[in-house]
């Protein structure tokens, strides 16, 4: 019986969903690494805290990273030979901020500190201290000198080495962000017909070799555990459903 | 006005579940149950509990499923000891009745083991550690 012949071709069906499901994935996965650093433990580094809006839309913690050449160890000691770092802003006349006291610098090449005495410190070029002996100096040129200045978490983590941090493709070092800046996505990776999207936090101690993520995820028998890629993970299961029907609504619509 | 219940009554039942009477004979060499992490001096063996992750998942309706998945990490001086807890404890939450109070729990699972390397503590002995994490999920209808 002769009639209208009607052609399925399954693979190019198979092939169609197949690569909604992989945007469908990398989309969720971006959204589950973005999830992940928004949980990611920060070690306080720079003195003050600015905040920033996610790409998921999450008011977070701003993460600074500062050139290294750029890090400035701006705390000053209440007193002379003080050890107890303190730093020091006051008023005077016309309301302006005064920074004003003993410094000390993280020396690049050695990474050791080295004390500096100055009325005022203004920063770190080419490795050498710059001094002034003006004391008075704007509000903005302490939020700029301020937002540099390390802790004492901070010069430890710069003597150490620990906090250095090289962003993909980039050649500069920078200091802080280290454990956000590399969680990354590998995949996705086809197994016996399943697709797998890794979101990868294999940050290491210079020091161990250990893996600090994993410390930071599970804890230690001293670390309080600060989980950061499961919570990541289950914030992303609803955006994952909600990405399959989009895609799958879309390529339905196509066709 | 209705409220939301938390994850806390989870973890509540999880730690009472594991100090219950009647528990394992296992269990007993247990010298005592903590959160996120034990003090210094503490005796080993102990437990350390930590909600890891707890999504809430709202239903149609007022209805609410909680999702809560709680680490659980045994801390002993002897690795055959520590593992031998973690089975216990194992045995004693997986696929059991967890009673949550005002929820009704429709999961009680281990989902995973977590895998921990020995630690050196500051005399220098070695603390070897076992865990699991265990996925509790629960209809939570709101408070009045």
């Amino acid at each position: 019986m002769a009639g209208p012949r009607v052609v399925i071709d399954f693979a190019k069906i198979e092939a169609t969903f197949e690569r909604a499901i992989r945007r469908a994935g990398d989309n969720s996965a971006s959204y589950v690494e973005d999830r992940a650093k928004h949980h990611a433990p920060v070690r306080k580094l720079f003195r003050g805290t600015s905040y920033r809006t996610s790409t998921a839309g999450f008011r977070e913690p701003r993460i600074r990273q500062v050139r290294f050449r750029d890090v400035e160890g701006t705390r000053t000691s209440g007193h002379a030979n003080s050890l107890t770092p303190l730093f020091r802003t006051r008023t005077r006349g016309g309301g302006r901020a005064v920074l004003a006291g003993d410094f000390r610098v993280v020396d690049r090449r050695t990474r050791t500190l080295k004390a500096v005495k100055a009325d005022l410190f203004l920063g770190v070029r080419g490795g050498k201290a710059e001094t002034h002996r003006t004391e008075e100096i704007s509000a903005e040129d302490v939020r700029v000198n301020g937002g540099k200045a390390l802790t004492r978490r901070g010069r430890y983590e710069v003597r150490s080495g620990r906090a250095d941090f090289k962003a993909p493709g980039s050649r500069t070092t920078r200091v802080g962000g280290r454990l956000r800046g590399e969680i990354h996505v590998e995949g996705p990776v086809d197994e016996n017909g399943t697709l797998w999207w890794y979101v990868v936090s294999a940050t290491k101690d210079p020091e161990t070799g250990r893996l600090y993520p994993k410390d930071q995820e599970f804890g230690t028998r001293r670390h309080k555990p600060h989980p950061f890629l499961r919570p990541g993970l289950h914030d992303g299961r609803e955006t994952f459903r909600r990405n399959v029907r989009r895609e799958i609504r879309e390529v339905a619509r196509k066709r | 006005m209705t409220r939301t219940q938390t994850h806390h009554p989870i973890t509540n039942a999880v730690v009472a579940r594991i100090r219950a009477v009647g528990r394992p004979a296992a269990l007993e060499a247990l010298k005592g149950i903590y959160q996120g992490v034990a003090p210094e001096k503490t005796e080993y063996p102990f437990v350390v509990y930590n909600l890891a992750a707890a999504p809430y998942d709202y239903l149609f309706g007022d209805d609410t499923t909680l999702i809560a998945m709680i680490d659980l990490t045994v801390y002993s001086r002897k690795s055959i000891e520590a593992e031998d807890l973690d089975a216990a404890l194992a045995g004693w939450l997986s696929d059991q009745s967890l009673p949550v109070t005002g929820q009704t729990t429709l999961l009680c699972r281990r989902v995973a083991t977590i895998p921990t390397s020995p630690d050196v503590d500051d005399e220098g002995n070695v603390i070897y550690s076992w865990g699991g994490t265990y996925e509790v999920q629960t209809d939570a209808p709101p408070l009045a």
